[in-house]
């Protein structure tokens, strides 16, 4: 789910930029370096125009000044048993992948409910009830997180179809 | 000399020297971590009371603040047409908001959250989820978000649900 959120980064400057475009070069150095970087807990997807800047500190030894800056993001972060919607990646007889923004979810066979059968003879194969119910890849699902496991900058989690209102949405 | 003696205040009969183990030098335990699930009860730690957004309020702020980044190339710091900064994690989420946001009329995304703020009873997390997932009926709803359960009944619940249905575009 996304949230609006308040945070805060130390920004260390080169003393090079020192200068009346100060404000300008703490800006793009927060937008390269913040967006789009993940903490392993959430994902900073967007960060707002309006932030403060404290006062510089000049560092003993470098010459570089160290700044913090307060401003206000949109982040995303998944919660273990939350109902989420996402994309179908890819197909195989064990499950399938789902990507839910740069989360990446699998749902294994055993989390797939029983009339729902693998079909490899179909292309690109499926999983389907031989119903409406279609699975292949860029198939929209909605699923349930049961598991979330983070790494450095990534994020994985493990999904299931097996209760009521999850599956393929209809188009 | 002892005449002072007696005056001063006599020494209370000192109780036992107690020996105590010195005070243990190890590094802090780090705090016991609980677990954050969405579930009957949400446990959302440090995110508690921060404000949760759905698919298309978060689209609709995303949106805004790359189209400032358009119109004002001169305060834009990463210059010119770049509104990003061309991660594919950003990509991947803007593809994500447009798949998946219900209310893309900036009209109706405001007066969704209008309707939802209406509903004192709900959480900020709750709301989210309502306008992200959309549901048909109460009980759907119900299923996918548990901590709806015990809040509304289910007259309630689906008359806010028809409301939120009239306000969102066709999907898909």
């Amino acid at each position: 789910m996304f949230f609006f959120k308040e945070l805060e980064k130390t920004i260390q400057l080169h003393p090079s930029y020192f200068g009346p475009l100060i404000r300008s070069h703490i800006h793009r150095e927060l937008l390269t370096k913040e967006e789009g970087s993940s903490t392993g807990k959430f994902t900073i997807v967007c960060i707002l125009d309006n932030f403060e800047i404290s006062d510089g500190q000049v560092m003993a030894g470098s010459g570089s000044a160290e700044y913090t800056v307060h401003y206000k993001a949109i982040v995303w972060r998944p919660y273990k048993g939350e109902v989420v919607d996402g994309v179908v990646t890819s197909v195989m007889r064990s499950g399938f992948f789902v990507d839910c923004g740069s989360l990446q979810a699998f749902v294994g066979r055993n989390m797939i409910p029983g009339e729902i059968k693998f079909d490899a003879n179909a292309t690109p194969p499926q999983w389907t009830d031989n119903g409406d119910q279609i699975i292949e890849k860029n198939t929209n699902i909605r699923i349930k997180l049961m598991g979330l496991r983070s790494e450095v900058d990534k994020m994985y989690a493990i999904g299931t179809m097996k209760e009521d209102y999850l599956g393929p949405l209809q188009q | 000399m002892e005449e002072e003696m007696r005056d001063a205040p006599r020494a209370p009969p000192s109780a036992p020297p107690v020996f105590r183990a010195p005070k243990q030098v190890s590094r802090p335990k780090p705090a016991v971590q609980q677990e954050e699930e969405l579930g009957a009860e949400p446990k959302l730690g440090d995110f508690e009371d921060v404000h949760a957004l759905s698919v298309s309020e978060a689209r609709a702020v995303i949106t805004a603040v790359h189209a400032k980044r358009k119109k004002e190339p001169s305060s834009n710091p990463l210059g010119g047409e770049r509104v990003h900064n061309d991660s594919q994690i950003i990509t991947q989420f803007l593809d994500y908001v447009e798949t998946f946001s219900r209310y893309k009329q900036r009209e109706n995304v405001q007066a969704l959250s209008g309707l939802l703020d209406s509903h004192n009873e709900l959480t900020f997390v709750e709301k989210a989820m309502l306008g992200s997932l959309a549901c048909d009926t109460a009980d759907e709803a119900k299923t996918l978000i548990p901590s709806l359960a015990t809040k509304m009944d289910d007259d309630a619940l689906q008359s806010l649900l028809d409301e939120m249905t009239k306000l969102q575009d066709r999907f898909g």
